[in-house]
């Protein structure tokens, strides 16, 4: 658990895939899950599957991680194909079992929204493994920078950001830590009736809440004694760099989009 | 204390109950039958602790982190797929459902029978973003969307308001005790 909640769910390696621009990569996920709406024949759903098959063998994340990724959605995958089936009366009736009755359209259908959905998972999640939550907050914050004009702040949401991540882990411990002196106190909330119980959260919580809060009061501290001065003339420890894999990788992208609406279907 | 000093501290208060709530999203409270998961729950109590402004962006911070690949959302997920998947409305009214908690407060005053009936129309805003979300995402009708999004939901969320209220409105009077919130003119501590 504490593993998982520190890096994420990246996965290290060496591909072209990790290598890239992390502003590349959001980019293109950002366009993909647009134009994965737009797919609506066997040609252009093929293309949009090959690309993203494409994307996960170049990553060379193992299969294992991909699929834990989509564990969570599986049941929601087949049950959105199985509502399709009952619920979609479109088309010829293909088959006939006892009160139910099951159109062509219905598979059809079921089929295109469990694809779609499946890309959308397996184009996104690669996002996470292939790139580190630091670096993606990076990226967010820069290509985010135009909206300062319109005085949204975007410098104090990465800062936001980079600093949750940071603290979760502490915080973790800190819960950890506050559970257990609960505990060797006598505090008990998995046996006794439901009151009680839901008494017991209380003496977790507010210690939780009070330390978690002091600090924050104690790195605002720090960060005003070490001249924090808000965003303007920040220099930054990691610089992100547009390469030439980048632009190659865009000039691909589009023509992966020119093909789907070439073989879109648009009668 | 000046403004720049003033931004910082509402910008540190709003990361650490992002991480906060990131945690509680993995904590379920064992309650015969129904197991509470605290992800609702923290966002009541943020609401409550922090009001309108800083809860909802408590809240839009914890969709971003949760956005960028940290499994902080319930049962360990995490990234954009969350996001754009079925269950991302709730995350969305989480945001809404925090600002017009703390709004509702803010407006009357901090007890807990007044935290009770702004955590429950939290609820309803919350439930209410799932369901759109969860309806256009899988192309339900509105009656197989209520089913599996609104309805499973009720009893339990009752339940959370309640203790959400509860704890919140406790804390908050500690975090004001301890001078670590700053109360309103008419709280007392």
């Amino acid at each position: 658990m504490n593993n998982s909640l520190i890096i994420g769910q990246y996965v290290p390696g060496n591909s072209l895939v990790h290598k890239l621009d992390p502003r590349t990569k959001i980019t293109i996920i950002f366009f993909y899950v647009i134009t994965v709406f737009f797919a609506n024949s066997l040609a252009s759903y093929s293309v949009l599957v090959v690309f993203a098959l494409a994307c996960m063998f170049t990553s060379r994340v193992p299969l294992r991680f991909i699929m834990k990724g989509l564990t969570p959605v599986w049941f929601l995958i087949i049950f959105t194909f199985i509502l399709h089936l009952f619920v979609t009366k479109e088309g010829t009736v293909i088959f006939d079992f006892w009160i139910f009755e099951f159109y062509s359209g219905g598979v059809i259908q079921g089929f295109a929204i469990s694809i779609r959905f499946f890309l959308l998972i397996l184009v996104t999640s690669l996002l996470t493994l292939t790139t580190t939550p630091i670096e993606i907050t990076d990226a967010i914050e820069d290509m985010l920078r135009p909206l300062n004009k319109v005085r949204f702040p975007v410098h104090e949401l990465a800062l936001m950001m980079s600093i949750s991540l940071r603290f979760i882990p502490t915080l973790m411990q800190e819960t950890d830590k506050i559970s257990r002196a609960q505990a060797s106190r006598g505090v008990d909330f998995r046996t006794g009736p439901i009151k009680d119980r839901i008494k017991a959260v209380v003496p977790l919580l507010v210690p939780l809440f009070v330390s978690a809060f002091k600090r924050a009061e104690e790195l605002a501290m720090a960060m005003e004694a070490r001249g924090y001065q808000g965003g303007e003339g920040r220099t930054k420890l990691r610089e992100l760099k547009i390469e030439l894999r980048d632009i190659m990788v865009y000039l691909l992208f589009a023509c992966v989009i020119a093909l789907l609406f070439l073989t879109r279907n648009y009668s | 204390m000046d403004n720049q000093s003033k931004k910082l501290r509402v910008i540190l208060n709003c990361a650490i109950f992002a991480a906060v709530t990131a945690i509680l999203a993995q904590v379920e409270i064992p309650l015969p039958l129904i197991p509470i998961s605290g992800q609702t729950l923290a966002v009541g109590i943020a609401a409550t602790i922090l009001g309108s402004r800083q809860g909802a962006l408590a809240m839009v911070c914890y969709a971003a982190i949760g956005a960028v690949g940290l499994p902080v959302f319930s049962g360990f997920s995490g990234g954009p797929q969350v996001l754009i998947g079925p269950s991302g409305g709730y995350i969305f009214g989480f945001i809404a459902a925090a600002f017009i908690t703390g709004l509702i407060l803010e407006k009357t005053r901090f007890t807990i029978p007044i935290a009770l009936i702004a955590n429950i129309v939290g609820m309803v805003v919350t439930l209410f973003f799932g369901t759109i979300q969860l309806k256009f995402v899988l192309d339900m009708s509105w009656n197989a969307a209520f089913i599996a999004g609104v309805y499973p939901f009720i009893v339990v969320g009752l339940i959370k308001a309640y203790l959400a209220s509860w704890i919140g409105i406790t804390v908050r009077r500690r975090l004001i005790q301890a001078k670590l919130v700053i109360g309103e003119n008419k709280e007392v501590a």
